[in-house]
């Protein structure tokens, strides 16, 4: 209450910005995976993270869902901290529970499970039933069950599995595994979603559906993305803003044409002469194109 | 639904048609019905078996109890006997009339019978469940199992060694048994040498456990526990609480084994530290993997079928191998004792089963999916075929037309 009080109007709200990282490091041992990294992310809007392998892309996500404490630093979501070195952090099943959901870079799906299952699993936060109910099958229990599958069939509608929910997760095909991923994450409903490489193994078709589809996404379910992605036409194509790891530290973060400009990060993917090179013929096509 | 009104209308197919699920309910009252009837099988054809089928029954609750812990959840439980001990002996200590706890004043009149004191022990052995599952809840795999194991050594050894309550190597006895019930007119009245009426009893209690049981399988927790078997990060990451949901797998589990202790007792009037040993803990996880881990169905097929052999074939061939034994002068044959084997067996139906058929008897289709991936994709193969087939005659019959 007090915080929307003290707000000064034409200052932007801090409450626009759905995820804020301040300071975050996260050490194993004697290697820094992560180191001082500050990231903020505006409601609605799609945050690209690039950086070579090893970069720590996936350590930052592991702490934002609660897999990893931070070393140093806090994250905050929605104006409430939910990772800090010092002070408290949250479960992953509590950041769930918050709005948080996520993928996997190397698939987690329930592999024995059916399409169905795994997407009902995903819905866990909004449902309520508990074992004292399931056991005198209360008629509410048996109500939400029956509109839980309903809605988990219209979800993987939503994501181009129609007709699937019998399948065993294992036995669906690499694109469709990813696809199950996603309708898992979006069935409770996030606010902000974490995707680790969604279109890895994916030919440029499918990758192509997939941006296109990440992009309707963003816009039918009012969601906040933080997209991890190596392909680049894929991250600068939907990315309202890039940021750019390299050896756990930032060293870029704007929109994604200032950042394919930024010689810290083509060289950071090219290495210092493939840089130099690349700038210059970037530059020669940015002066011929204007 | 924003995301339903950008899709496709589906059509809602639960995820097991409706044949399916009638054929489960009438194979079901058919097997309760078998059951029911059987005592009176077993007299007409004088069988004489009935005492047997009692403490058969009662390993059927323990291992439809045990499934849920180590089938369903996925967590190796070596120590389940400690809950089958805790049931018995609250039964006891609620009802023995030489109980430390109804000479101290403290057990309620209304208490000291054996329904309430059924109830009772169904809360004691899940809160011993929690109390014992809470120490596990970091462990996995082999650290899980091991500390299992020492609390179904520690328990027993504590109902031994506190000889001021519980009797110590003497035991407690006697145990209360049911107060005769009327129903439907009749009055159901148990004694120690009407084993019909114990009979049916115990079919009850393994009716109702089965019931409770598919209950919860089949709810959201039944599904979060297949979830955290499967992967706990992601189940977590799903917003599994995998605390609460390794808790209630373990009290749940338990607490069926507090059902099954609790008529042990009473049934034979005794309770003893050596019936809680951990070959009991060991035989009813035979039990389970026999049946098919995960698997109810499978749970009561394996226990069945290890108490049959342990309390009726064993001892039914024990006379013909004696016969033969005498006939041809083998003093081995003449004079062994099958039920000894006992562990023998079930030790070689393991290897057996482990080798041929590892799912089990009656395998969930979990478990199968698990175990024989190239199954799958045999099935998978055949319907590409059958669909290539298909493919291929269409465009013939399209060449044929446009012919
Ligand atoms: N649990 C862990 N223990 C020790 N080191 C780790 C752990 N997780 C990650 N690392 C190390 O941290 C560094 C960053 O790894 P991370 O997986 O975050 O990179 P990434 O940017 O996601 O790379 P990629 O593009 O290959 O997925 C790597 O050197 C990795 O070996
Ligand atoms: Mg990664």
């Amino acid at each position: 209450m007090s915080a929307v009080a003290n707000q000064s109007p034409g200052v932007p709200a801090p409450a626009d910005l759905v995820l804020i990282a301040t300071g975050v490091t996260k050490r194993f041992g004697g290697l820094t995976a992560v180191s001082n990294v500050d990231l903020s992310i505006p409601r609605g809007t799609i945050q690209g993270l690039i950086g070579p392998n090893g970069a720590g892309k996936t350590t930052l996500f592991n702490m934002i869902a609660g897999i990893y404490e931070p070393t140093e630093g806090t994250i905050e979501f929605n104006g409430n901290v939910i990772q800090s070195a010092k002070g408290r952090t949250l479960r992953p099943d509590q950041i769930a529970g918050a709005g948080i959901s996520r993928t996997f870079q190397n698939i987690r799906l329930f592999a024995n499970m059916t399409a169905l299952e795994n997407v009902l699993i995903g819905m866990h936060p909004l449902l309520k039933s508990g074992p004292l109910g399931a056991l005198l099958k209360l008629r509410s229990v048996t109500e939400e069950e029956r509109n839980a599958r309903a809605s988990a069939v219209q979800w993987l509608n939503y994501v181009g599995l129609p007709r699937k929910e019998n399948e065993i997760a294992k036995n669906l095909s690499y694109g469709d595994q990813r696809r199950l991923e996603i309708a898992r994450a979006l069935a409770s409903w996030p606010k902000l979603l974490l995707l680790d490489e969604p279109t890895a193994g994916m030919n440029p078709q499918e990758t192509a559906q997939m941006t296109r589809f990440f992009d309707r996404m963003r816009k039918d379910l009012d969601l906040t993305v933080l997209l991890i992605e190596h392909d680049m036409r894929v991250v600068m194509g939907i990315s309202d803003q890039v940021a750019v790891l390299d050896h756990g530290e930032k060293i870029a973060d704007g929109s994604p044409i200032d950042v394919q400009r930024n010689p810290a990060v083509v060289e950071a993917y090219l290495g210092k002469s493939g840089a130099e090179a690349a700038i210059a013929t970037s530059d020669a096509r940015s002066a011929r194109s204007s | 639904m924003s995301a339903a009104s950008t899709s496709l209308p589906a059509p809602y197919r639960p995820e097991e048609s409706w044949g399916h699920k009638h054929r489960e309910s009438l194979l079901l009252a058919i097997a309760i019905a078998v059951f029911a009837i059987y005592p009176f099988v077993d007299s007409w054809l004088g069988f004489g078996r009935l005492g047997s089928w009692g403490p058969m029954l009662i390993y059927v609750i323990l291992a439809m109890g045990l499934n849920v812990v180590v089938g369903y959840a996925g967590l190796l439980d070596l120590g389940y006997a400690a809950f089958f001990a805790i049931g018995a002996y609250t039964m006891g200590f609620l009802t023995s009339p030489t109980s430390y706890f109804i000479k101290a004043g403290w057990v309620p009149e209304w208490m000291q019978h054996f329904w309430p004191a059924l109830a009772f022990s169904w809360g004691t052995a899940a809160i011993a469940g929690i109390l014992l599952g809470a120490p596990t809840l970091r462990l996995r795999g082999d650290y899980l199992a091991i500390v299992t194991l020492g609390f179904g050594e520690i328990v027993p050894n504590f109902f031994l060694n506190a000889e001021g309550i519980t009797g110590g190597t003497a035991g407690i006895n006697p145990i209360a048994m049911p107060t005769a019930v009327t129903l439907f007119g009749h009055r159901i009245s148990f004694t120690p040498t009407d084993q019909r009426n114990w009979y049916w009893l115990i079919l009850f209690i393994a009716v109702l456990s089965f019931f409770m049981i598919r209950r919860f399988y089949n709810s959201r927790l039944g599904r979060t526990w297949a979830a955290i078997r499967e992967d706990e990060i992601a189940a977590s990451s799903m917003g599994v609480d995998l605390v609460k949901t390794k808790l209630l797998a373990f009290a749940i589990g338990a607490s069926f084994a507090g059902f099954a202790g609790s008529i042990y007792a009473s049934y034979f009037q005794y309770v003893h530290p050596d019936n809680f040993q951990f070959s009991v803990s060991i035989t009813i996880l035979a039990m389970v993997i026999l049946g098919g881990l995960g698997n109810i169905y499978g749970a009561i097929v394996g226990a069945i079928l290890i108490g049959f052999f342990d309390r009726i074939f064993a001892e039914e061939m024990n006379r013909p191998m004696h016969w033969l034994g005498d006939t041809l002068g083998i003093d081995f044959l003449a004079s062994h004792d099958l039920k000894q084997d006992k562990f023998l067996v079930f030790g070689l139906a393991l290897v057996i089963m482990m080798l041929l058929r590892p799912e089990g008897l009656v395998p969930s289709s979990r478990r199968r999916a698990e175990l024989h991936p190239e199954t799958e994709d045999i099935a998978e193969a055949q319907n590409q075929t059958a669909y290539d087939v298909e493919h291929d005659e269409q465009q013939l019959s399209l060449g044929d037309e446009g012919r």
